[in-house]
């Protein structure tokens, strides 16, 4: 414990977006220090059975449906929590180290870890045990959208209702918060990985073509919206044609791919408007008068802003660099953990 | 921009390099005559917070995030550039103007001064290490100029006999250099003796340090006196027991100043470790009052003397200041009586 303390003076703050897709880490003092694919590469050792790590974060993340028999490159998070705990552990250890990288000590940093409000205790204790299994010294836990809100400028501590929706890789998360708390939380198992699932099932079904994850990626990216725009884009894909078994290439529109990302997207916007529902009268009239703030990487897809306004009625915006906002909120958060405001930090 | 400074001259008197951004797209809207109350309608936003936004009346705003949210879809609305909006709007929000969170600023509680103790302790005691530390090499160097003899002897064991054991505070890398070049030793370095006899110098000089046997001044010393067993034998140490023969005692009270030799005459109860150039005991155990002791061994001496009040020394005859060179009566210090 003592060894911990003294390596810990030699080690940064560290707050954790621990996502499904992507992990960021956001040092204290230094801002965000890390962003890679949540991806690791394993190789299964043909004699006695034994597993070794190839490659972490974007390495790994490349090997992803492109490996031979012997590796394998896997998410070790799925739905926003572990689903593989030693490769989590694994993972978040290779991701500290490298954000220590040329110190002569092994570090042993405070990490601050957002959780899914909708986890359980039992996820919620796996995150803790790995990230201590990693090196951290000290585990906090703050639950997404609290730091979403804090790391999009939100004045959580005010007596004022605000509305976040952090749109994930796996999970969305809507709140509405309120001096320093959560007063209504609604988790949807509904994210960025949705969506590339949703566009791979939409060309399967409509050109009898089979694609592969970073191929929806790309598409998603390049012509994927929420809402339908003036403007009709398009992009070339090439798949393997399922009747033919070879690879042929075709075009997709962008409003082909909103018609794709409806079912998942009508989910987030069910959740939404639940909130609104159950969100005390007081509280959703703040939310009303000043609007949602949108955050996280889904809410990257185009117009997805507009989608909320238009289904809700309420203004909607999205959060300033909505990627990294959930890690630099912990980054907040960490500099309230010595004024001691933990009120904040989720309980496992 | 002619026409928004027409519109809004007071806005602009200011000497604001930067254009206003609802200035803008309030300059935007009336370009292409769509009426504010239809702005507010799109933008789900009510008429006063519109307005606001286009005379940049931003106290009136919730937080930045809301306003920059608002500025962006405003100008997508109207199909201007967002990003310039929002950096113009970025551009005129002074560094003050942002707020802290109330969280930040707020007091550390009682509650929370555990951690806080454990690293301050943890940092004291780390640092009272340190400065013990320090302060024993400084003591150690201060009161005995000729430490580094403390090495020589295991680290020369091997060494030619030239390796010269007095160089002070050298590194016995140097040492070994200075003493192949240069046999002779530094005086400067030295403890100053009174009055050491050229001919000895010479002689021990000449002597390897590693001599064990027997040391070139022994013959020089008057026999043991058999008659007289060595009182402090028991109290000595296996070291000291080894060589008993090189502690003399001397009955007789005639001087035998015939060289530089060492004499102790105690006056009191006082312990006493004498140690010769290669480490080995010369003389080790307490003294009672009337005790008096010739030193055989290999010099230079390392003396340690515990009451050097009760302590008379003299060397080659000449009195030698013990108390001068001790502290709380303590006496450290290293002679070498064949330098000058």
């Amino acid at each position: 414990m003592f060894f911990r303390r003294i390596r810990g003076m030699f080690s940064n703050d560290l707050s954790i977006d621990l996502g499904t897709t992507n992990t960021l880490i956001y040092a204290r003092g230094l801002g965000i220090v890390l962003n890679e694919p949540s991806v690791v590469a394993i190789r299964h050792e043909r004699t006695g059975g034994g597993k070794s790590v190839v490659a972490v974060g974007e390495e790994a993340r490349q090997m992803l449906g492109r490996t031979p028999q012997s590796i394998t490159a896997i998410r070790p998070l799925k739905d926003g929590v572990i689903a593989d705990f030693t490769v989590t552990e694994k993972m978040l250890q290779y991701f500290i180290h490298k954000v220590h990288e040329s110190r002569m000590f092994r570090p042993s940093p405070r990490v601050l870890i957002c959780v899914p409000c909708g986890s359980t205790q039992v996820e919620r204790r796996a995150i803790k045990e790995s990230a201590a299994g990693a090196g951290a010294r000290e585990v906090y836990l703050i639950e997404e959208p609290m730091s979403a809100a804090i790391g999009a400028g939100l004045m959580v501590h005010e007596p004022r209702g605000c509305m976040v929706i952090d749109i994930g890789g796996g999970t969305s998360e809507v709140a509405v918060i309120s001096l320093n708390g959560i007063v209504y939380s609604e988790s949807v198992r509904v994210g960025g990985d949705t969506f590339d699932d949703a566009i791979i099932n939409y060309v399967r079904r409509n050109y009898g073509t089979q694609i592969g994850e970073v191929t929806a990626q790309r598409i998603k990216h390049a012509i994927g919206s929420a809402f339908p725009g003036n403007e009709v884009l398009e992009i070339e894909v090439k798949g393997r044609s399922l009747a033919e078994g070879i690879p042929r290439s075709f075009t997709l529109n962008s409003n082909e791919i909103l018609e794709a990302l409806q079912e998942p997207l009508a989910m987030i916007v069910h959740a939404v408007k639940m909130a609104l529902e159950q969100t005390p009268p007081e509280l959703g009239a703040d939310v009303a008068e000043r609007g949602i703030v949108l955050t996280g990487g889904g809410a990257l897809l185009r117009d997805f802003d507009r989608l909320i306004a238009e289904e809700t009625g309420l203004p909607a915006l999205l959060g300033e660099d909505p990627l990294t906002c959930v890690a630099r909120g912990g980054g907040k958060a960490l500099d309230m953990l010595d004024a001691q405001e933990s009120g904040l930090f989720a309980t496992e | 921009m002619n026409q928004s400074d027409i519109i809004h001259p007071d806005t602009d008197t200011l000497a604001d390099p930067v254009e206003r951004p609802g200035q803008r797209l309030r300059a935007e809207r009336e370009s292409r005559g769509i009426e504010i109350e239809r702005i507010a309608a799109q933008l789900h936003l009510r008429r006063e917070v519109v307005e606001a936004l286009e005379q940049d009346r931003y106290e009136a705003l919730p937080a930045p995030v809301f306003i920059t949210g608002y500025l962006s879809n405003y100008a997508r609305l109207l199909g201007i550039d967002s990003q310039s909006i929002v950096q113009s709007y970025r551009a005129s929000l002074s560094p003050v103007e942002l707020p802290i969170p109330h969280a930040m600023s707020a007091p550390p509680r009682p509650g929370h001064a555990g951690g806080l103790w454990v690293s301050l302790i943890s940092l004291a005691l780390i640092g009272a290490v340190i400065a013990m530390v320090i302060l024993w090499w400084q003591d150690r160097s201060r009161l005995e100029p000729g430490f580094a003899s403390d090495l020589a002897p295991s680290l020369f064991g091997q060494a030619p006999p030239a390796a010269e054991p007095d160089s002070g505070t050298e590194s016995p890398l140097d040492q070994t250099s200075a003493a192949v070049m240069d046999p002779p030793v530094d005086p400067t370095l030295e403890p100053v003796v009174d009055q050491p006899p050229p001919a000895e110098t010479a002689a021990s000089t000449a002597a390897p340090a590693v001599q064990p046997v027997v040391p070139p001044m022994a013959p020089a010393t008057p026999p043991p006196a058999p008659n007289q067993p060595v009182p402090d034998a028991p109290s000595q140490p296996p070291a000291a027991t080894a060589q008993p023969a090189l502690v003399a005692e001397d009955a007789e009270p005639t001087d035998e100043a015939t060289s530089a030799e060492i004499v102790l005459e105690f006056s009191g109860a006082t312990w006493v470790t004498v140690r010769g150039s290669d480490g080995k005991v010369v003389l080790n155990g307490e003294m009672r009052d009337g005790d008096r002791r010739v030193l055989g061994g290999q010099p230079p001496y390392k003396f340690v003397i515990g009451n050097a009040a009760a302590t008379r020394m003299t060397v080659g005859g000449e009195p030698f200041d013990v108390v001068n060179r001790s502290r709380g009566n303590v006496a450290r210090f290293s002679l070498d009586p064949t330098v000058e």
